[in-house]
């Protein structure tokens, strides 16, 4: 019966996820919300927050879940309060434009819905003491704690920041959610592995307008929304390493970002690491005053084509994937 | 091999390293730091904190300089 729930629910999440997505993409479009392709020599133009359809067709599906199986209902509720606190800083940037500060902090008060489930039912949201492999569970404490308001903040504007190419977000992600499934079936939190099938299965009818060529871009409406379910997925599943490891590509690129810049910058402020030739080939601007960024180590020198960067990017999420599964299993 | 496939999987390299290096620390940490005992709880917490702090920016820095080594000697061919 639970599995007839799930598919349910994953099935209403796709269908209206991909529904909603050609409409919110007309109705950008209509408004003039619009970004330019630069990765493009034509430099086209694309309806952009389009990414709020992935958090509606999140909530249908969970709102179908919770109707079918109530037990779920706190959980749920907390990974939607996250995800739409996530997609409204990401909406409200993608029209008014924040500072880069200013978008990492507001992002932290995404944990509230989280800190509150705990207080409410800790034995249901149960925080501190991550697992791991052979430790079991790591003495953290206190130390959990202060790290807990990056918790969400962290792989929010992870996502966000390597969201940079066509159908980047939605593959990664995808791939990063596979084996964070899995270790929520390991540990035995059943709920939260379907939570995350329900992401999935969002990501994966999105990812038809969002590949390359874009036809619709996310914004940060749906990246911040999407790297902030990740990140709730992981600590109701306390999954906190495994989705680390599966994050591995954007966290590496966010640390090499802010490191250069020393701080968090808006992208409009940071010099272009990249740029494109007039037959579409992406290569490495070589600005010493632009950040190592992962797009960057793959063009290289002689450059590479945006399909080309995503095959790239790909094969390091697929590797980081393998490494979260490894753990995953290692938990047993 | 085209140079974006070997990037990326040098790249995937790197994050395996990364990892490995990542999770022998956490080890350490805990079976080695953290099992120390100072009579004073005061004391016990700043030196568990802190030396874990310092060993995992270490491990930051270690991971800082062998990007920046990586891409000025394998992206850059300098």
């Amino acid at each position: 019966m639970y599995i007839l729930h799930t598919l349910l629910s994953v099935a209403i999440t796709f269908t209206v996820t991909y529904i909603l997505t050609d409409i919110v993409a007309k109705y950008m479009r209509r408004i003039g919300h619009v970004g330019v392709d630069i990765h493009k020599p034509h430099k086209p133009t694309i309806p952009t927050s389009v990414g709020i359809s992935i958090v509606i067709g999140m909530t249908f599906g969970c709102i179908v879940l919770v109707i079918l199986n109530s037990t779920v209902w706190l959980k749920t509720m907390v990974l939607l309060m996250t995800m739409w606190i996530c997609s409204i800083i990401g909406l409200i940037d993608d029209f008014k434009v924040l500072k880069g500060t200013t978008k990492m902090l507001a992002t932290v008060i995404a944990i509230i819905p989280i800190i509150i489930g705990h207080l409410m039912a800790p034995d249901v949201i149960v925080l501190g003491r991550p697992i791991v492999p052979i430790l079991r569970r790591l003495r953290l404490t206190i130390v959990y704690w202060l790290l807990l308001p990056l918790a969400i903040a962290g792989p929010a504007n992870a996502v966000n920041m390597l969201e940079v190419l066509n159908g980047v977000m939605p593959i990664t992600c995808s791939l990063a959610l596979v084996p964070l499934i899995l270790a929520c079936i390991i540990v035995g939190d059943i709920n939260v592995a379907v939570l995350a099938t329900l992401l999935l299965s969002a990501l994966l009818a999105y990812l038809p307008y969002n590949k390359y060529p874009a036809k619709v871009f996310s914004g940060d409406t749906g990246s911040l929304a999407v790297g902030g379910a990740i990140g709730a997925l992981a600590i109701l599943g306390r999954v906190e390493l495994v989705a680390m490891a599966a994050l591995s590509p954007h966290i590496m690129n966010a640390f090499y970002v802010v490191s250069f810049m020393r701080g968090f910058k808006e992208h409009r402020e940071i010099p272009r690491p990249v740029k494109v030739s007039s037959s579409g080939v992406i290569m490495d601007s070589l600005n010493p005053r632009a950040p190592i960024t992962l797009v960057r180590m793959i063009v290289g020198k002689e450059g590479a084509s945006e399909v080309e960067v995503v095959k790239g990017i790909t094969i390091v999420q697929l590797i980081s994937s393998v490494i979260a599964l490894a753990l995953a299993l290692l938990m047993r | 091999m085209k140079g974006w496939l070997r990037r990326s999987l040098e790249i995937s390299l790197l994050v395996l390293t990364a990892w490995i290096s990542m999770l022998i620390l956490i080890l350490f940490i805990e079976l080695v730091v953290i099992r120390v005992y100072f009579e004073n709880s005061l004391i016990r917490g700043i030196f568990r904190v802190g030396l874990s702090g310092l060993l995992i920016l270490l491990w930051l820095m270690f991971w800082w300089r062998l990007t920046v080594w990586y891409y000025k000697r394998r992206v850059l061919g300098k």
